[in-house]
């Protein structure tokens, strides 16, 4: 969401929206802005938890508490009323054996994908990636062998904030609508389908939001748009009880 | 439960009769401060039904609006169209979210903190989208027209019993039981604990409890519609736990008056400043996930609560 | 021949690919101290996870007192009186010392009881008092009684750990490393407690220790494992002079 307003308030100072450069800004100034706020978040939210070994319990109330007032603070600037973002992508229709498809969509696709394996490449071959996996895996050993622990997790945080950012930018693009609440169900969906892949697994996370998309799109189309909120939770509720490493997951074992 | 303190719940009794009838007296009492008043304990009620589960036992439910939304719909639905005398449509709505307290605490078993909490806001939210499609309940439309049937006596007598009946418990070999299951699961079973067993007991009891304070709800404001019982309405509810002191009942209820009372504050304030007042629904809850905010980092104990 | 407490029977404990346990079998007869030793991870803990009900294995069998528990749920097992303790404390930090005792001698009345102050609730709790009291006295802890339990020092948690498992009325205790982190002294003096209690309570003992000494002066029998299986069994002389026990040990502390 802050993402898609960010990019809204940049787009609309651009003079030239549909040139290259602009999207290009456009884009950038939604991550960073993303970004940005993440770190502001991690810092002054979760900081201070994370160090008293605080339980999760503590840590979930924070996040509900930080969405609450990130939804509300824009509802508070911006107003419930939907505005539209400008098409900085003008749309072009083809054909392609009878399926139609949009440019935005091809656009849209390539860009997640191209995301992703920067991602991928980051959290697998980097030395930052390493050292996030070993925080995540063990972080007093972490501690232990001179990771700094704390700006590692505001990296992660800042990784997380900017891609969540361009996925506010690209929601904005394709449903040429937003409004502040239109983070609140996909952020639920984006767990939803993390889970659904693996928690702890990047490649599992995109085949969960890849299989959930695909999901709620049939469903939407062959059973009826209402219950298609409903299917996250569904999914959600079935995926826990019956495979709860998720479809790419490895099952973690608690030492007694 | 020292003998004291049954005498002090049986007295009460009357007194609370007594007071009613001083305070729906709308000649006497202001009938504003008397909505207030009987929603400050039915929020009270709320909040134990979750501290029960979240704070006494461990595990972090943000599906009460859910079980609310059962009990305020059936028991309204029942004296809407049967025109069925309370006491029997709260009966019937306490067993039918005591139900379902049981349907979804036997699959939370295997769920874990996080997974727990997103799964009961599933859950949450599962219940509210079928409301809305179910045209017999109202849908969209909502529910008008429920006659008022709860008043301050009944609401305060419900509250003053759920009060007596969970700290008698916790104060017995079942309280600990609980605690026990909330402190470590697995050391729990080693030490004799029915885990299971008692894990969905906890539920059906917090379920039934939310369903009650749900029907007490639907019988007081007289319109229910589903956006009452969102996940908001969970938080609501969370931050009255959270702010009483989680794992004490009494903390619990009395955050449940405070979280009342604020919004009315923060009204009287608002009402000096136009610009703010316009937008009061957002401030409200920008207070809310601030005051949240502020006592789980500075006093998660809450008020009540001992420091860890 | 004297009939044993415990017998387990060819357990087989896999976690994905690892293998804790293979093929381990051996009996327990009443009123013995057993020792187990072994190399950190022999799968000593995975052991007592297994007979306690914490960890189902992939193969094998768990007979105590003549019954199968191998599919038994752990709240069960305790019920019928296996009690443990835990290598890295699992109290219950934040009740106090007296209801971390009295919780696991299960409910003598039922669950509407105290709610209407029924005499089975009056003297039930006062039963429980009496009874965890006592435990504590034996265990010199009763002036912590009313403390978190949290709060009490480090040796004092292990004696509370024992006397919480000591609630269960157990016949068989499993004691996963009591002596660590204390002094000598302390690890003594808490070695001949549970000498004492052993002969008040007519316990079987089990006992995971890295301690030689500890282990050599109170068991009369050891089993040694290592990488899952059982490489030794036999007096305390018997298995020190094992070679493949030496082996195992080489280079270990201790």
């Amino acid at each position: 969401m802050a993402g898609a307003f960010a990019g809204l308030v940049v787009a609309n100072l651009l003079p030239n929206k549909t040139s290259f450069s602009s999207v290009v800004l456009v884009f950038l100034s939604a991550m960073l802005f993303a970004t940005f706020l993440g770190i502001l978040i991690e810092r002054f939210g979760y900081r201070s938890l994370w160090k008293k070994n605080a339980p999760r319990l503590s840590l979930l109330i924070v996040a509900v508490s930080i969405s609450l007032l990130l939804e509300n603070g824009g509802l508070f600037i911006f107003g419930a009323a939907p505005r539209s973002f400008p098409q900085i992508i003008p749309l072009k229709n083809y054909s392609l054996g009878g399926i139609l498809f949009t440019n935005l969509q091809i656009i849209l696709i390539l860009t997640s994908l191209f995301l992703m394996g920067i991602l991928h490449i980051i959290v697998m071959r980097t030395k930052m990636g390493r050292a996030m996996r070993a925080v995540a895996e063990d972080s007093e050993m972490a501690a232990l062998l001179g990771i700094p622990r704390e700006r590692i997790l505001s990296f992660t945080f800042a990784l997380g904030s900017a891609l969540a950012g361009v996925a506010g930018v690209m929601v904005a693009l394709y449903t040429p609508q937003i409004n502040p609440l239109m983070g609140l169900l996909p952020g639920l969906k984006a767990f939803v389908a993390a889970v659904l892949g693996g928690i702890g697994s990047i490649p599992g996370a995109m085949l969960g939001g890849f299989v959930l998309g695909e999901a709620e799109t049939l469903v939407s189309a062959y059973l009826s748009s209402s219950y298609r909120d409903l299917l996250a939770f569904l999914v959600l509720i079935l995926i826990l009880l019956f495979r709860p490493q998720g479809l790419l997951g490895k099952g973690a074992v608690e030492k007694i | 439960m020292s003998k004291r303190a049954l005498i002090i719940f049986l007295l009460s009794i009357p007194f609370l009769f007594i007071l009613n009838y001083f305070l729906s007296n709308s000649s006497l009492f202001s009938p504003y401060a008397l909505q207030i008043i009987v929603l400050m304990g039915i929020n009270a009620i709320l909040a134990i039904s979750w501290d029960l589960i979240a704070g006494v036992t461990g595990q972090f439910s943000i599906g009460q609006a859910g079980f609310m939304a059962i009990g305020a719909y059936s028991s309204a639905f029942l004296t809407l169209n049967y025109h069925i005398p309370l006491i029997f449509a709260i009966l019937f709505s306490a067993f039918l979210s005591l139900l379902a307290g049981f349907l979804v605490g036997i699959p939370s078993l295997r769920l874990r903190g996080d997974y727990l909490a997103i799964a009961t806001l599933g859950f949450g939210e599962i219940v509210r989208v079928a409301i809305l499609n179910m045209n017999s309940l109202g849908g969209a439309r909502g529910m008008k027209g429920i006659p008022i049937l709860s008043s301050f006596f009944s609401v305060y007598l419900v509250l003053a019993i759920s009060l007596w009946f969970c700290l008698s418990l916790l104060r017995s070999q079942y309280g600990r039981m609980l605690f026990s299951i909330r402190e470590d699961e697995v050391a729990s079973q080693m030490m004799g604990v029915d885990i299971v067993r008692y894990k969905v007991f906890a539920f059906a009891l917090s379920a039934c409890l939310a369903g009650i304070g749900g029907a007490l709800y639907a019988h007081w404001t007289s319109f229910i519609h589903p956006d009452t019982f969102t996940f908001m309405k969970s938080i609501e509810i969370i931050l009255m736990g959270v702010i009483g002191g989680m794992g004490t009942i009494y903390g619990a209820a009395i955050g449940g008056a405070i979280v009342t009372l604020l919004p009315e504050g923060l009204r009287l304030l608002l009402e000096q400043n136009p610009l703010l007042y316009q937008n009061k629904e957002f401030i409200r809850m920008l207070f809310f996930a601030s005051l949240l905010m502020v006592f789980i980092i500075l006093r998660p104990q809450g008020i009540f609560g001992k420091k860890e | 021949m004297r009939e044993a407490i415990l017998k387990v029977e060819n357990l087989t404990v896999r976690f994905g690919g690892l293998i804790a346990l293979k093929g381990v079998s051996f009996n327990v007869f009443p009123g013995e101290v057993l020792g187990i030793i072994g190399p950190n991870g022999a799968g000593k803990t995975t052991l007592f996870n297994a007979i306690t009900g914490a960890v189902i294995p992939q193969e094998g069998r768990i007979i105590f007192e003549g019954k199968d528990i191998t599919s038994l749920p752990p709240h069960k097992r305790a019920r019928l009186g296996i009690g443990r303790t835990f290598q890295n404390l699992r109290l219950f930090s934040r009740l106090t010392v007296l209801d971390n005792v009295k919780l696991p001698a299960g409910s003598p009345y039922p669950a509407f009881a105290p709610p209407l102050l029924l005499p089975s609730f009056r003297k039930g709790e006062e039963m429980l008092n009496e009874m965890a009291l006592e435990l504590l006295e034996k265990l010199e802890l009763k002036q912590y009684k009313d403390r978190p339990a949290k709060a009490l020092p480090y040796g004092e948690r292990k004696k509370l750990e024992i006397a919480r498992a000591l609630a269960l009325k157990p016949k068989l205790l499993l004691l996963d490393e009591p002596a660590a982190g204390l002094s000598h002294q302390e690890a003594v003096s808490l070695m001949d407690e549970l000498q004492r209690l052993r002969e008040e309570f007519n316990l079987t003992i089990i006992l995971i220790e890295h301690n030689m000494r500890m282990i050599m002066g109170y068991c009369e029998r050891i089993i040694a494992l290592n990488y899952g299986e059982v490489i030794a069994e036999g007096t305390p002389e018997e298995v020190a002079n094992n070679p493949a026990v030496i082996e195992a040990y080489l280079g270990e502390q201790e």
